[in-house]
């Protein structure tokens, strides 16, 4: 796997252990991808912008955490398997710990009521940043039949409870098919 | 002796969670849905209250908000649970894109990419706004959610504000609320 991939540009893996170590443990609510933008790109000059949007692309294409992916999938242009592992660790380990160690401290103050009550304007505000984002992604899918694909999985999911596995296998084909049809060839 | 219980809960969360690695579409948001109804709904592991605490926990916390499943695991199984929960959900979705890495610049232009992005958007879309709702279901606020989370959304899509500060924000606006209920 390391030899299939070019480490074109002098990029050492303790550069990429401290970027993504920061760009983890620093990174509040969201928004990781500008950040790797503007560190990887625009400040230290290791991708073009075309290398960034491509990988962009494909993290959002395939399944699992867009930020995630698209660490790995950098890590392997720059610096191999090896960049990859360096890069994942450093983004994801660090704060996992930090989780667990503000949940240890969230299970001392539990029997508050007040902290639920803030917690739960914390859930609900986050829900609306995931719905700014729903809306996003729909405004650029405007289409009937993608929008009832749309309404489909939402009603499963939601409001029937059926297992997500079984609803995006059934969907996917049909809405990949919509996809092809409604632009066949190009 | 081994405790075959924390066992069969670790390998439940294997069961649960390697699966959705590879048909999350969209990334952590498109989740969410799935979570509470195996943790909360189909096992018990969680009340409604636990999952809205983590949820919200895993939203102001550093790092990927895709760190839920670290909690997750943890809740359930302890630190076996959160390692098991994490990397069943990592791995497979990790050897994918970095297969896909590989092959990925020859196909540099290929029209298909555009074509997988436009089918896969309505699945993210509806998966994202069933993660909404059962999130707004587990809250005990009621309207007040619903109306919060309306106006975080909105905020969001008119300014571009850093999350972190609608966060905290909603936190507080429920703290200096709490006398009233």
């Amino acid at each position: 796997m390391t030899t299939a991939s070019e480490p074109a540009r002098s990029v050492s893996l303790k550069d990429l252990a401290s970027i993504y170590f920061w760009i983890g443990i620093s990174s509040f609510g969201g928004g990781l991808v500008s950040w790797v933008h503007r560190e990887a790109v625009e400040r230290r000059k290791w991708l073009r912008d075309q290398e960034f949007l491509s990988g962009l692309a494909l993290s959002q294409i395939l399944p699992g955490p867009t930020m995630v992916n698209m660490t790995i999938y950098l890590g392997i242009q720059m610096r191999g398997a090896l960049g990859a592992v360096v890069s994942w660790s450093s983004l994801v380990l660090p704060p996992s710990v930090a989780i667990v160690l503000i949940y240890l401290l969230y299970l001392q103050v539990q029997g508050v009521a007040v902290v639920h009550f803030a917690l739960d304007g914390v859930a609900a505000t986050a829900v609306g940043l995931n719905i700014a984002t729903g809306v996003r992604v729909a405004r650029r899918s405007r289409h009937l039949p993608a929008l009832m694909v749309a309404a489909g999985v939402f009603a499963a999911v939601a409001l029937l409870r059926w297992p997500m596995l079984w609803v995006v296998m059934g969907a996917a084909p049909i809405s990949l098919a919509l996809a092809w049809r409604r632009n066949p060839g190009a | 002796m081994p405790d075959t219980d924390l066992i069969d809960r670790v390998l439940e969360l294997v069961r649960i969670f390697a699966p959705l690695s590879l048909v999350a579409f969209g990334g952590g948001p498109t989740i969410v849905a799935e979570i509470e109804r195996q943790t909360v709904t189909v096992h018990g592991w969680l009340t409604h209250r636990d999952f809205i605490d983590i949820f919200a926990i895993s939203r102001v916390a550093p790092g990927p908000g895709i760190l839920l499943i670290t909690l997750i695991g943890w809740k359930v199984a302890g630190l076996l649970g959160a390692i098991a929960a994490s990397f069943a959900f990592y791995i497979p979705s990790g050897l994918l894109v970095s297969g896909a890495a590989l092959l990925w610049r020859r196909h540099r232009t290929a029209a298909w990419r555009d074509k997988v992005e436009r089918g896969l958007a309505p699945i993210a879309i509806g998966l994202i706004f069933a993660g909404a709702y059962s999130v707004l279901r587990a809250t005990q606020g009621g309207l007040l959610a619903f109306a919060t989370a309306a106006v975080s959304a909105a905020v969001l899509m008119w300014r571009p504000v850093n999350p972190f500060v609608l966060l905290v924000g909603g936190a507080l606006i429920y703290a200096a609320a709490f006398p009233l209920f």
